[in-house]
């Protein structure tokens, strides 16, 4: 009935995605990543699911949503970025691009943040 | 940055120890599951906030920006856990028993299929769950009266859309997800006939809006509305009018460049699927009943839909969310309502409307013995 009953689920759906998203990001500017990683094929999945949106996960497929409503991203660009980390081909092209990810989910989280303090 | 870190951080972990120190001791039972949720999440944020200033990676130069992001994410978590989680613990008393028994009993009654959610009388606006938390506020006289208990219903479904993992509740999200692709393509299908037409850019603009409200928020409105239909009947329904006449704002309100946003569907919208699902589930006659009645409201309020409204909210995608929703909440296995059924708490909320509108004036009284009626037979084991 209320907003923050909506806003909650956003909140945690997106916390998940972005503290994957940046742990990731730390192993591969630390050069401490292979593709064999699991949270790497996790977010490759993740990424490569915001093209087509058939992921079964109703949270998934929740933020997958929220990220395609989002100006800055370029859902065909980070499903690309996706396949790329399952190789070995990662450079600063894959980083800089999933930077803006993560900078958009951090809005997004506040965002949601915001409208749970609101109330109502 | 990293001076600001080094002493944020710290800052922040005594902060989150404090908290923990906070939580009372001897809590009721039904306060055990919150206690362990608050506890485990508040030492989830402290080992993050030690790593933020102890793992080397995080030192890095490059790392500056993730280091930023994870330190507020931890600061949101633990203001939430703070101004919701321990707020609800400091606070529990004797007084918050009775509607965490009804709730209790609700769950026993429809067969729903998780633990029932703590109830805590500190809601500051109507009836607001934290899924994440398991936990539902509720104002603080709300226990003594019986005409809006029907939203506990509507609540105990939110919680269900965030499961993950759960074989019980994917035919619940399945049949979201069902609904979402048919909100899509109706959607889609303005879209082209707009396209088709040349109309107006800002029309585009408006069905863009309308699929995101409908996808992030709208469907769980409904989907919960639904769920609360099935498992309780009529007396939903009759909540969500009274809802609509005491706190409601325009009845068909879609968000354009003025009206603004909305989180919720239109109160007509949501009427609508509920009234169809009444309807499903053998109870037309009842849902003709409530119609007469928002006919009514409708027309005191001075409210008409415009073409708007109709495009955002047609009538037959609203049916569909009725008719997926259904097996969404049978396929959990839980009791749909019937006019059979005799469980205390089904009864008492349905017989309360029936009793508000045979004897408006003298419900008030039949209200009072009805709550401690209802009182007693929840202190009973069921």
């Amino acid at each position: 009935m209320s907003q923050i009953s909506m806003y909650s689920g956003v909140y945690e759906d997106i916390r998940e995605y972005a503290e994957l998203l940046d742990k990731v990001l730390i192993d591969l500017k630390g050069g401490n990543s292979s593709p064999d990683d699991p949270i790497r094929r996790k977010l490759a999945d993740l990424l490569k699911s915001l093209l087509t949106s058939q992921t079964g996960d109703l949270s998934m497929r929740m933020v997958n949503f929220l990220l395609r409503g989002t100006r800055e991203i370029d859902a065909s660009e980070l499903a690309r970025i996706g396949e790329l980390l399952e190789s070995t081909q990662v450079d600063s092209s894959v980083i800089e691009p999933l930077e803006r990810l993560a900078q958009s989910l951090e809005r997004e989280q506040a965002v949601a943040m915001a409208r749970m303090r609101m109330r109502g | 940055m990293h001076e600001y870190f080094q002493g944020a951080v710290r800052q922040l972990i005594e902060r989150g120890q404090l908290l923990i120190s906070m939580i009372p001791r001897g809590l009721s039972r039904e306060f055990h599951r919150l206690e362990d949720t608050c506890r485990r999440r508040l030492s989830s944020v402290l080992d993050d906030l030690n790593n933020l200033i102890t793992d080397p990676r995080l030192l890095l130069a490059a790392n500056q920006p993730e280091r930023l992001r994870q330190f507020k994410r931890a600061i949101w978590e633990m203001d939430l856990l703070e101004t919701v989680c321990i707020t609800a613990l400091e606070r529990a008393k004797d007084s918050d028993k009775h509607l965490n028994r009804v709730v209790e009993r609700i769950r026993i009654e429809i067969g729903y299929p998780m633990l029932p959610p703590v109830v805590t009388p500190l809601s500051q606006s109507y009836f607001q769950t934290y899924p994440q938390f398991n936990l539902m506020l509720v104002p603080l006289s709300e226990g003594h009266f019986l005409l809006h208990l029907p939203d506990l219903y509507h609540e105990l479904a939110h919680p269900l859309l965030l499961t993950r993992y759960d074989r019980h509740t994917q035919p619940f999200k399945d049949a979201f997800i069902e609904v979402t692709d048919h909100v899509t393509k109706h959607i889609d299908d303005e879209l082209e006939r707009e396209k088709r037409g040349n109309g107006p850019q800002l029309l585009s603009f408006y069905l863009q809006q309308w699929l995101k409200y409908w996808i992030l928020n709208w469907t769980t409105e409904i989907f919960c509305d639904l769920f609360a239909v099935y498992t309780l009947g009529p007396a939903y329904a009759w909540s969500h009018l009274h809802l609509s006449a005491t706190r409601g704002g325009d009845p068909f309100k879609v968000p354009t460049i003025s009206g603004g946003a909305t989180t919720h569907p239109a109160d007509g919208a949501r009427m609508a699927a509920i009234l169809h699902g009444l309807t499903l589930i053998g109870f037309a006659n009842e849902a003709a009943q409530v119609e007469e009645r928002w006919n009514a409201f409708i027309l005191v309020s001075g409210a008409t839909p415009d073409p708007d409204y109709r495009r955002c909210f047609p009538r037959h995608l609203l049916h569909i969310v009725a008719e997926k929703a259904l097996p969404g909440v049978k396929g959990m296995n839980c009791r749909v309502a019937d006019s059979t059924i005799i469980d205390v708490v089904h009864s008492t909320l349905n017989r309360a409307w029936v009793e508000f509108w045979r004897d408006p004036a003298g419900y008030a009284n039949w209200e009072k013995t009805a709550v401690e009626a209802l009182r007693q037979e929840c202190m009973k084991t069921p």
